[in-house]
């Protein structure tokens, strides 16, 4: 657990380093804001730069999101936004006794799980269940759920139309 | 080629109003509330975080794998002892474990391990 923890770290302090080149290109914000918490009139500033994923094989688990969004891993972590204050990465944290959710049971609850929003449920579906996910409820129109290879469940969510 | 984008990460929690000022409050995140007692954080067409209620939640028993974490949330922050003080005064908790210098693992107030992040 350190160990892994040391290396996902070290990854962050890079990212801290290109967050400041990032900061004077982008123009546009993301979860991630630098906000002084005026309320509570305390200086205190936050942003979300990163969501780590416990997983028994980092490269594996990389690899399945990467494809599903298209998104390039580096160093076994993703690029999943962009803003002027920094990247919002997700990273892959090998954990050693790994065991996945049990969802929806709380004996090992899921905790956090991620929505994706797509364009085509069905070809996303297709694709998602060709790299290793698993489908376990389309019951509803606007969203599926699935279990990526490691057992977290994730959901596809249908891109409103607008209508 | 099907698109897929990131919309949300969801938080599992046993009551959503409170988990979800707890990080607007810690982050400065504008919070919405959707019908339904649904509520969300973060700007319109970003990532959102959502907080989900679930009968009966379990905390995750982290470090160990009894109910491990799954994931956690980390932020970067500018005065990283301030930070923990405000988290602390927020509801959160430094876990008993840490794992290095510049960063503190927190508990949020309902037991999620949480990372802030000394940002330079």
């Amino acid at each position: 657990m350190c160990a892994v923890d040391g290396m996902f770290f070290e990854s962050g302090h890079v990212l801290s380093t290109k967050t400041r080149r990032v900061v004077s290109q982008m123009g546009r914000m993301h979860m991630g804001v630098w906000l002084q918490s005026e309320r509570n009139m305390i200086v205190v500033k936050a942003y979300v730069s990163g969501i780590a994923i416990d997983c028994p094989d980092s490269a594996a688990l990389s690899a399945f999101y990467g494809a599903l969004l298209d998104i390039e891993p580096v160093n076994e972590g993703l690029v999943i936004a962009r803003g002027d204050e920094g990247d919002l990465e997700v990273w892959f944290q090998q954990v050693e006794n790994y065991a996945a959710p049990t969802w929806p049971t709380q004996e090992r609850g899921q905790q956090i799980h991620f929505d994706i929003t797509v364009s085509d449920m069905d070809a996303a579906e297709e694709k998602a269940i060709s790299l290793g996910a698993k489908l376990v409820d389309d019951g509803q129109d606007s969203f599926h759920v699935f279990l990526d290879p490691a057992g977290h469940p994730f959901c596809l969510c249908r891109e409103s139309t607008g209508e | 080629m099907a698109q897929a984008t990131w919309l949300a990460v969801n938080i599992d929690c046993p009551d959503p109003k409170t988990l979800a000022e707890f990080y607007r409050d810690l982050s400065g995140l504008p919070m919405q509330v959707w019908d339904g007692g649904f509520y969300s954080l973060g700007d319109e067409g970003s990532i959102n975080i959502y907080f989900q209620p679930v009968e009966g939640f379990r905390p995750p028993t982290w470090p160990s794998q009894e109910r491990g974490q799954q994931m956690h949330l980390d932020f970067h922050v500018d005065d990283l002892d301030a930070a923990v003080a405000e988290a602390e005064r927020l509801g959160a908790t430094q876990a008993a474990e840490q794992t290095g210098e510049r960063w503190r693992v927190m508990l949020d107030p309902v037991g999620h391990p949480f990372c802030l992040a000394a940002s330079s």
